[in-house]
């Protein structure tokens, strides 16, 4: 037999604990996903099992998350109430709406992440900081690249240097680089939502 | 039956429970599932479910905040302490509790007549 490791016998509470917690308040669902999360890491694969097993069944406590959650809140929007299409349109906008409508697009389709019940505040800030991060990765590269390419320049006023790419390279390089990285990301939530129903 | 309905003991259980976790932290830091272990044992909560939206609350009120600490050989560990305004709510709460359960028990128990 396999053995198995912290990140299987963990990943798989976890998703099974995610999927049973679905239809509460997202910050009672993060509270009790990352609370188990921290008591899980660093323990061995035997002892995380160990605690998984007196944490007890992910359906069970859901029943008692459930059973704490006040009826007006349990009555607010919540993902089973959700629209299907509304996650899917919102992980569609993010994928590809900067292409349809540049920048404004991805901006609607985060916007519409954070208004969903479909993913957890980590993924919605995951989703965010992503392309945020690509932004101000390929800013500075391109930066780096306009002060290479004036340095390269020669007094005579020769060309830069084929080798180092100009600046319009980096900015076309960047918009493809960008593009696949929004639709990674729309995919990557699409998964997370079909994932929990 | 004539006993006391189940949702009197929930009701009574979570009046009180918050205030437990306050007490346990009192004692001492601990990190969550040590908090889940004494709490579960002693019949306030019946599982983590519980535990943990009410130590996000806690934190959102500023009555617990935790720190990170790595234990012997063990993993890093996230420990909940009180902070002085959950010392103030819990100092609060004993000056209420103390004659509050006076007062029930000397009207409802210790009854002589019954065991």
């Amino acid at each position: 037999m396999t053995e198995s490791t912290l990140a299987d016998v963990a990943g798989r509470y976890l998703a099974a604990l995610d999927q049973a917690l679905a239809g509460l308040p997202g910050e009672v669902r993060t509270g009790i996903l990352t609370g188990v999360r921290e008591e899980l890491e660093g323990l061995s694969a035997a002892d995380a099992a160990v605690r998984i097993r007196d944490l007890g069944d992910p359906e069970f406590i859901a029943a008692d998350a459930r059973s704490d959650t006040p009826q007006s809140v349990s009555a607010a929007p919540t993902p089973a109430r959700e629209a299907r299409w509304y996650p899917v349109v919102a992980a569609l906008l993010v994928m590809v709406g900067g292409i349809v409508l540049p920048v404004l697009g991805t901006v609607a389709g985060l916007v519409m992440v954070w208004f969903s019940t479909a993913w957890t505040r980590t993924e919605k800030w995951v989703a965010t900081l992503i392309p945020v991060a690509v932004v101000v990765l390929l800013g500075a590269t391109g930066v780096v690249v306009a002060v290479a390419s004036t340095g390269q320049a020669g007094p005579a006023g020769d060309g830069p240097s084929p080798l180092i790419p100009g600046p319009v390279d980096v900015v076309t390089l960047g918009i493809v680089l960008l593009v696949v990285v929004q639709v990674g990301v729309g995919i990557w939530l699409l998964v997370r939502a079909a994932k929990r129903g | 039956m004539t006993g006391v309905s189940t949702d009197v003991w929930t009701q009574l259980r979570k009046g009180v429970v918050e205030f437990c976790v306050l007490g346990l932290l009192a004692e001492r830091p601990r990190y969550g599932w040590e908090l889940a272990d004494t709490l579960i044992t002693n019949n306030l909560i019946a599982s983590i479910g519980t535990l943990y939206p009410m130590l996000t609350r806690l934190r959102s009120q500023g009555l617990v905040s935790t720190y990170n600490e790595v234990s012997g050989a063990g993993p890093v560990r996230k420990y909940y302490e009180l902070t002085p305004a959950g010392i103030a709510q819990l100092a609060s709460f004993r000056a209420h509790w103390g004659p509050f359960s006076s007062t029930v028990y000397r009207i409802v128990g210790g009854d002589e007549h019954h065991d």
